[in-house]
This record gives structure tokens, C-alpha cells and sequence, in this order.
């Protein structure tokens, strides 16, 4: 798969992987804990990381 | 004879130019893909629940649609970069995030005293205690649960809660805090929406019900 902005993609990994917690936290399957939290952030500056490595490589 | 000259008609050549290329088709836009699917969703469901076919869980709504909006943003990662789609999962994340807390939030009268308070239940048990800010303690080791059992909803809008258990009373407990943490007995949780229940396993008929809410703040339950 030709990917033109792996940040999207990063973006969307992540929205999906919150979206399928919080839906099994509403089933009862699950308890999302704070925790989990510094994960996405970690994930929100790998999207920005990815992002300007991919714009810089257009740069050039 | 006369100057003038008989209009001018189009040669062959150029009646004969092609007419112009149709453009070519273009589909819906990721955007409209994510709004129509949403609204299909909200639309689904809301007529499932008034047709009376389904009960339908809101509760998931949120998150389903965020799952909705990441699927659409790897498919489009191909294509462009969709800052609009990626700040309308960041909007979603937050409203998923915060819906425990606002629920909390919503939920808690702001009804009682300021400062700091001890209530010490000796006899009866009340079925409500409520504080709106400070530090609240309510301690029901002296307090007699009726013989049909007792539940007790204990509140507080800002602050600490600390909510002290007969020792050995059978206990429902629902703990919850919009923004803040949740500690009953060994256990922990916190965050928004943090919540905790817990069950006595001894199975005695008496059983101490407490629900207990703090809008902002700490709640915390010991024997």
C-alpha cells in the first residue's frame, strides 16, 4: 500500500484503537484505565515525528 | 456592389471540434464519507429505538464513530493528509474521554456544607449525605443498618470523600469520580469517569448499599 502521509494513518491507527476501548469499556467488556493515557501521547508525537520526516523528505 | 461582407460561416474544421471531455467522475470525499456514515449511524439507531426493535447503547455511539473516523483516515492516508478529519477525531477522543466524567459531572446536586465536615452516623443510617466542597468524612462503623438491609448515596461536588465501613458489614459499594480518583479499600482508579464497584462475598442478607459520587476530587473507602 502506497502510503503518502503516514501521519494520517498513525492518526487513524490510534482514533481506532481508542474508539474499540471505549467501546468495549460501554459493553462491559472492559475498564479503560488512566493509564493508558501516556500511550497516546506517545502516539500523538510519533504522528508529528512522522509527519515531519515525510515533509522533509518531500523538501528535499 | 456594396463593401459589406456576407457573414462569415464556421468551416467544416471547426464544426467539426469535439465537444468538450466530461469530467471525469469523482466520488464523495472522505469528509462526506465519515459525516453520511455517521449520520447513518445516529439515524440507524434512533429508529431502531423508536421503532421499539432495539434498545440502543448511546453509550457507544462516541466510540463507534471514532473507529469509524480512524478506518477512514488509514484508507485516506493514500491520498491526502485530511487535518479536518484528523481534528474531528481529536474533538471525538475528548468527548469520549470526558463522557464518564460530565455524566458524574451532571449527576451530583451541589447541596451541603463548605469546609471541612465529619459526619458520624451512630444509630440509623441516613440515606443521604451530601457535602458540595472541602473534605467530607462519613463514618458509619457505629451506624445500624435496618434489617431489610440499607442503601446510602453519599455525595460531594469538589474535594475528598472518605467514607469509613462497619467492619464487618456485608458491602455493595459503587464508587465514582468525574475527574479525580476512586480508592476502595486495596483498589485504585482514576482519571476521568474513574469508577470502582465493589461486592462482599460473605453473602449475608444485611448488605450496606453505598453509592457514592465526587464531581472533582478524591473518593476513598476503608474500614
Amino acid at each position: 500500500m502506497n502510503i503518502r502521509h503516514p501521519g494520517t494513518m498513525v492518526a487513524g491507527v490510534v482514533f481506532a484503537i481508542i474508539g474499540i476501548a471505549y467501546l468495549l469499556e460501554a459493553f462491559g467488556v472492559w475498564q479503560v484505565e488512566f493509564r493508558i493515557w501516556p500511550v497516546f501521547l506517545i502516539a500523538v508525537g510519533a504522528v508529528i515525528l512522522l509527519g515531519g520526516r515525510h515533509r522533509s523528505r518531500e523538501d528535499e | 456592389m456594396t463593401d459589406e461582407h456576407p457573414p462569415e460561416t464556421p468551416s467544416a474544421a471547426e464544426m467539426s471540434v469535439a465537444p468538450p471531455e466530461p469530467e471525469p467522475r469523482r466520488g464523495p470525499s472522505l469528509g462526506q464519507i465519515v459525516v453520511g456514515s455517521f449520520l447513518v449511524l445516529v439515524g440507524v439507531g434512533w429508529f431502531l429505538e423508536a421503532a421499539d426493535i432495539a434498545d440502543v447503547p448511546w453509550r457507544a455511539l462516541l466510540p463507534a464513530s471514532l473507529i469509524v473516523i480512524g478506518a477512514a483516515l488509514v484508507f485516506g492516508s493514500r491520498t491526502a493528509r485530511h487535518g479536518g478529519i484528523i481534528a474531528l477525531g481529536v474533538v471525538l477522543t475528548i468527548a469520549v474521554a470526558s463522557a464518564g466524567a460530565v455524566e458524574v459531572l451532571i449527576d451530583i446536586p451541589i447541596t451541603g456544607g463548605v469546609g471541612e465536615e465529619r459526619a458520624v452516623v451512630i444509630g440509623d443510617i441516613e440515606a443521604e449525605y451530601r457535602h458540595a466542597l472541602g473534605s467530607y468524612t462519613v463514618d458509619l462503623r457505629d451506624g445500624v443498618i435496618g434489617p431489610g438491609g440499607g442503601e446510602v448515596e453519599i455525595s460531594l461536588a469538589i474535594g475528598e470523600l472518605v467514607v469509613i465501613v462497619p467492619p464487618e458489614a456485608t458491602l455493595e459499594i459503587d464508587a465514582r469520580a468525574g475527574i479525580g480518583e476512586v480508592i476502595v479499600f486495596d483498589r485504585q482508579a482514576s482519571g476521568f469517569g474513574a469508577d470502582l464497584e465493589y461486592r462482599s462475598e460473605d453473602g449475608r442478607e444485611r448488605v450496606l448499599t453505598l453509592d457514592l459520587d465526587v464531581a472533582i476530587g478524591k473518593v476513598e473507602v476503608r474500614r
